[in-house]
């Protein structure tokens, strides 16, 4: 991939806004897999884990590419 | 009590204390209803002071550029100050050289965003059609839509999409529990983010107002010592507008920027 | 025993109000702490960004987590 993957950002608002969307990002689709994998084994504690993984990696993966 | 009718929100007649503005306060009653092609249609309040909007702007960039002299004159000047600062300062800024080419489309949605958004503080119209989600939404969808066009048409469809899916510097395993994120973020996230942005400090700004207003005139009203606080929601009053003011320029000034954001995003694979 | 106190309503928007107390605070200081840094020493800022990002989203998901813990525990 090309060196300097993001436009220039003078302000930095941009880069703000995609770490928060991320983070959402990850949170929602995770739990959302982990409550429908409740739905399909009938358990209750599965949104809580995902929730839980997507918020780790989301915010790992915010780490990687906005933090170098 | 009678407020004025300037004021949307109407007491219900059996209650007669304070009673604080609604969402019904963005439904006023509809001047005209009709359905076309089966969707039905109401012109409200909102509609019109969306339409007076549009048209100022209108208005004011086909006055500056008709006659175009080399010394401008006063609006000249000012539609040509107003539309380069939108193409030097977010186009070229953001998205670099490819930028001018989409620098007509950034300075309609600000000039639209702003002068919609100025409409709540307006004597008479005071309420911002951009604080019905309608607005914010389809102008968030027009976003959508061009980034995506924009990113298929210069990269092609699959490497456009795969470089959504699969950002470089993941080590590879991770990249099962990040591409659901990477996509849910670009395709769904951001676009939703930005509606909800600008809805979200239209509306609330704009119930802000509502209440510092009703609560002056019903603290003057009611007859007891309460009164004594009428001048503290009066400045309040005040001192909210102007915030208002800033946050509407500042909100069209954002959405602009991250539209731009993404337009870049899109684009800088193919060069 | 009789009830003495009650909350009535809405007590996720409470639960989530007072959970982003926190974060907000913390982020405010993950960004001064940047802020100061930088203005220190210029050069640093790009060493220091990886941490201001993981500091940022760490404090934020804690406020993100409270907003969405209501509809997991619903």
């Amino acid at each position: 991939m090309t060196e300097g993957r993001q436009p220039p950002d003078p302000s930095g608002a941009a880069q703000g806004w995609a770490v928060l969307g991320t983070l959402l990002a990850g949170i929602c689709v995770w739990g959302g897999v982990g409550w429908l994998v409740d739905l399909w084994l009938g358990t209750e504690f599965v949104k809580a884990i995902g929730v839980i993984v997507g918020a780790m990696t989301s915010i790992w993966y915010v780490t990687v590419r906005y933090g170098k | 009590m009678s407020t004025s009718i300037v004021l949307a929100s109407e007491c219900p007649p059996d209650d007669p204390g304070f009673c604080s503005p609604t969402v019904l306060e963005f439904f006023p009653k509809p001047l005209a209803e009709f359905t076309l092609f089966g969707v039905e249609f109401a012109i409200t309040r909102i509609t019109i002071i969306s339409w007076i909007a549009t048209l100022a702007v209108l208005v004011f960039f086909v006055t500056a550029v008709r006659r175009p002299q080399l010394v401008p004159d006063k609006v000249q000047w000012f539609g040509e100050a107003a539309y380069t600062f939108v193409r030097d300062g977010i186009a070229r800024e953001v998205i670099g050289r490819e930028g001018l080419r989409f620098a007509p489309y950034l300075a309609a949605v600000f000039y639209f965003i702003v002068a919609n958004n100025i409409m709540g503080i307006v004597p008479f119209a005071q309420i911002a059609p951009t604080a019905a989600i309608a607005l914010p939404a389809i102008l968030s969808a027009f976003t959508f839509l061009l980034f995506n066009w924009v990113g298929i048409r210069s990269q092609g469809l699959v490497t456009y999409f795969k470089g959504i899916a699969f950002p470089p510097g993941v080590p590879a395993p991770m990249y099962i529990l990040v591409t659901p994120i990477e996509i849910a973020s670009t395709l769904v996230f951001r676009p939703l983010t930005l509606a909800i942005r600008l809805f979200a400090n239209m509306f609330a700004g704009h119930l802000l107002l509502v209440i510092f207003a009703l609560g002056t005139v019903y603290l003057l009203q009611v007859g007891n010592f309460s009164v004594v606080f009428a001048p503290v929601a009066f400045v309040m009053a005040i001192v909210m507008t102007f915030f208002e003011l800033l946050v509407e320029l500042l909100q069209a000034y954002v959405f602009t920027v991250l539209t731009a954001t993404y337009l870049a995003g899109a684009l800088e694979e193919a060069h | 025993m009789s009830v003495l106190a009650e909350i009535n309503g809405s007590i996720e928007t409470l639960g989530y109000g007072l959970s982003a107390i926190g974060p907000g605070i913390g982020v405010g200081i993950v960004f001064a702490a940047y802020i100061q840094a930088t203005a220190r020493q210029p050069e640093s800022a790009g060493l220091t960004r990886t941490y201001l990002f993981l500091g940022f989203a760490l404090s934020e998901a804690l406020a993100l987590i409270g907003f969405v813990v209501p509809f997991i525990l619903s």
